[in-house]
């Protein structure tokens, strides 16, 4: 008699049973009789990755703090599973009840990158609701899409219900309540959803109609009932002080990508980098209180007992209160021999001290971001960093004992030419050559090792440079093999090494980001033909991509490749994140002429975020 | 709890031997060393607050000073197979063969092994095949990798859901040549459980 949904005979047969289990430690459990929802939280990618998410874990502790509602979770099936699931007609199921999802009211799917859109649709399917939001009845739940893929949902429209566009902590209940309302008069489906149109945020694809010019360009996206919104603002966290914060996280019994505990310091981001969609989606600069953080660290390392605790935002070098944190952080942990990780941080002084007080172990690798080879073009995308301030960081960071820098790039970026690319070789190379010049050769612990990484710019939805043309896969790999010869002309070329990406799946990631309506066709041809967990490279097959956008006549380039004019009408133009139209308008002008933009605490540019009457935009 | 000296410190503890995905066990050991005196009963009752849903820990027992940790001294472990009655007859004949030669793949190459002497004890009966088969650092035999060998010389497909494997007890033993002593006696000053 088993209590999973999987007999013992299937378990024994696939990868990692853990994965279909659940019974993790903090896990909720909550009695059905008592319960008037249920709702599937589902992160769609496996387990290992989806259980890296903090944002399920907010929403996880949040939802389930309604008594009358039971949130539980389920993650893509590994392919193993995929296949015995399929041939013995096993319908997908939630991990804490391992009862079918078909079952549950809701079904909420976080969107947190385009190569994730496949699995989306196989969990549809695999838990036997139509993959079409149109076929589905009054017995299947209502399915959600929400996270920063959702900022340009038309390419999966047709598979959502409806859209969460903002943060998640703010609307649930009075969607829910919606909901019970709706039930208790014996609503339907479609009611419903009329009425969640008029919650702010909530966008209902079905409610709108798009139509489209001779050139394949939106020619309307209109509102096809009263309750649509002609614009749709996003959901916005104003009190973030106060925001629900999970203190009890759930631990997983598998080693999962990110196995530690995660501290949210605070979120959005000041510097206004015009490549990053998360900089302008996730504005303003909003903060967590500090004796908050404190409390929160504490309670959570107890409740869980990870051993190590990570602080968690897009620029956490810009937290105010972050020495004070971090000195309150190394003396709890120290007791308790907990690791402290700090990402995402500037590489300067300040960042080094702190850095080097939490990095118990011997000294890993540090990481600078500088995105573009030459000043013209870190002006250009707005990323601040000088080549002194590089230099003069890698060189305390070398003082300090490091002898491993890791460098971000992106090539592809607007206006680069050769002369940036060949940059990025010279500026590792500099690097390199502080280390041997200033670094004695007694306190040498061996050669420094720089390895540069390239990544290919991806222009994303509301940035400044939206409109821009993305390379294609041909020019991607000439830039390449353009660095990587440049980098072997360099003097100290033995100290430098390159990592490249694969140029097919960033086009793909391109044509989603940017995307329309009519890809929906060519994403469940995709699908049928077995396209799978895109985002794993021994998974992803460009030919049956390409194959299905062929079959659909429809060409990927014509969302990459084009120069966008600033009059077309953009599929995502619906959306309100805030920060206007005309700003991005304006940054987009700013960058081809090189002006840089100062970040939110030095002059305010008017982005329109202070709308939201909280956070940077209101400091004193 | 006790941390060891160095960069990254880690708690002193020790499983006695891992258990493989799917089988079930009573006999799960692991040493810990503690810095300071606790009360008996209420280490139990605080390590069973927190262990997962199905385990729970029976007992707990003192070791001498210096005492070896668990893992390096297991020496032999007895498991419970479900088993067919039609079986009997097979298995009666599997070990009598003067040899079992089976491949077994390491991490670089694969290797012959031969089973007969490796299997230090093993009785069927109607239901149950019991083994007792050496484990630990010294030579390690899987109980999986006896009835793959078993189930090929029947000449029929195996599946680990076939054949339910239970742990029943975990051995050390001081020297080759003495006999097998269960881990909860070895080397113990003071028992409580």
């Amino acid at each position: 008699m088993s209590q999973f949904a999987l007999s013992d005979n299937i378990l024994q047969q696939i990868e990692k049973p853990a994965r279909y289990i659940g019974n993790e430690t903090n896990v909720i459990k909550k009695d059905l009789t008592q319960v008037k929802i249920r709702f599937c939280m589902c992160f769609p990618d496996v387990y290992e990755i989806g259980m890296s998410h903090l944002g399920m874990q907010i929403l996880y502790d949040l939802l389930n703090q309604r008594a009358d509602t039971y949130c539980e979770r389920v993650y893509a099936p590994w392919v193993d599973l995929d296949a015995i699931l399929r041939e013995q007609h096993i319908p997908l199921f939630a991990l804490e009840s391992q009862d079918p999802i078909r079952q549950f009211d809701f079904l909420g799917i976080t969107l947190q990158y385009e190569m994730c859109y496949t699995n989306v649709l196989q969990i549809l399917d695999l838990s036997g609701i139509p993959i079409f939001a149109k076929d589905r009845t009054q017995a299947d739940p209502i399915v959600i899409g929400g996270g920063p893929c959702a900022y340009n949902p038309e390419p999966i429209a047709a598979f959502f219900d409806f859209f969460y566009i903002g943060e998640g902590e703010t609307a649930y209940d009075a969607i829910l309540d919606l909901y019970l309302k709706n039930q208790q008069q014996n609503g339907t489906r479609r009611q419903f959803l009329e009425q969640v149109a008029q919650i702010e945020g909530m966008y209902v694809p079905a409610l709108y109609d798009v139509s489209y010019q001779e050139d394949g360009t939106i020619a309307a996206f209109t509102p096809n009932h009263v309750n649509a919104k002609k614009t749709i603002r996003k959901q916005v966290v104003s009190d973030f002080s106060s925001v629900s914060y999970p203190k009890k996280p759930l631990v997983p019994f598998l080693k999962v990508t990110q196995d530690r505990a995660v501290l949210e310091v605070q979120r959005g981001c000041m510097r206004g980098c015009r490549f990053c969609q998360a900089g302008m989606i996730y504005r303003p600069l909003r903060e967590k209180d500090v004796e908050q953080l404190k409390q929160a660290a504490q309670q959570i390392l107890e409740e869980t007992g990870q051993e190590e605790i990570s602080l968690s935002s897009l620029s956490t070098s810009d937290y105010r209160e972050l020495e004070q944190f971090v000195l309150y952080l190394v003396q709890f942990c120290k007791e308790r021999k907990i690791n402290i990780s700090l990402p995402s941080l500037r590489i300067d002084a300040f960042s080094l001290d702190i850095m080097s007080k939490v990095q118990n172990v011997k000294k890993s690798s540090l990481t600078f971001a500088p995105e573009a080879g030459s000043q013209r073009l870190r002006d250009v995308i707005n990323k601040g960093l000088t080549e002194q301030e590089i230099l003069t960081g890698a060189l305390q960071a070398f003082h300090g004992g490091w002898n491993r820098v890791k460098l971000y790039f992106m090539l592809g970026l607007p206006t680069e030419t050769n002369a940036d690319i060949e940059a990025i070789a010279a500026l590792a190379d500099q690097i390199a050559k502080e280390y041997y010049q200033n670094i004695p050769k007694e306190q040498r612990t061996g050669r420094v090792q720089v390895l540069v990484s390239t990544s290919f710019f991806v222009p994303k939805p509301f940035t400044p440079f939206q409109w821009v043309a993305m390379d294609s896969n041909e020019m991607f790999l000439e830039k390449q093999r353009y660095l990587n010869q440049k980098l072997r002309q360099q003097c100290n070329h033995k100290s430098l090494q390159y990592h490249w990406h694969e140029a097919e799946l960033t086009l793909l990631e391109g044509v989603f980001a940017r995307g329309d309506r009519k890809l929906s066709a060519v994403l469940y041809d995709a699908y049928r033909s077995g396209c799978l967990y895109d985002a794993w490279s021994e998974h992803f097959s460009y030919e049956k991509w390409m194959a299905a956008f062929q079959k659909n006549q429809i060409d990927p380039l014509f969302y990459t490749s084009r120069k966008r004019p600033i009059t077309e009408i953009l599929p995502w133009d619906f959306i309100d994140i805030g920060v206007s139209r005309k700003f991005l308008e304006k940054e987009y002008e700013r960058a081809q002429k090189e002006i840089v933009t100062p970040n939110c605490r030095k002059a305010c540019a008017g982005c329109g975020a202070s709308q939201f009457h909280g956070g940077v935009c209101h400091e004193s | 709890m006790a941390y060891s000296q160095g960069y990254s410190p880690h708690p002193i503890l020790s499983f006695a031997a891992p258990l493989g995905v799917g089988l079930t066990s009573e006999a799960e050991y692991l040493d810990l060393e503690l810095v300071e005196a606790v009360e008996k009963e209420a280490i139990l009752l605080r390590l069973n607050e927190q262990m997962a849903d199905g385990m729970q820990i029976t007992g707990w027992h003192v070791l001498k000073e210096n005492a070896k940790n668990a893992m390096s001294i297991v020496a032999a472990a007895d498991y419970e197979i479900v088993c067919e009655t039609a079986w009997e007859q097979a298995w009666h004949d599997f070990v009598a063969q003067p040899e079992i030669i089976i491949c077994k793949q390491t991490k670089t190459k694969q290797v012959q092994i031969d089973l007969a002497p490796l299997i230090d004890s093993a009785t069927i009966s109607e239901h149950a095949l019991q083994l007792q088969l050496p484990t630990g650092s010294v030579c390690n035999i899987k109980p999986e990798l006896i009835l793959q060998s078993f189930f090929d010389f029947m000449q029929q497909p195996f599946s680990k859901a076939m054949t339910p494997i239970h742990r029943k007890q975990l051995y050390a033993c001081k020297t080759e040549q003495e006999e097998y002593i269960p881990l909860e006696f070895f080397e113990t000053v003071e028992t409580m459980g």
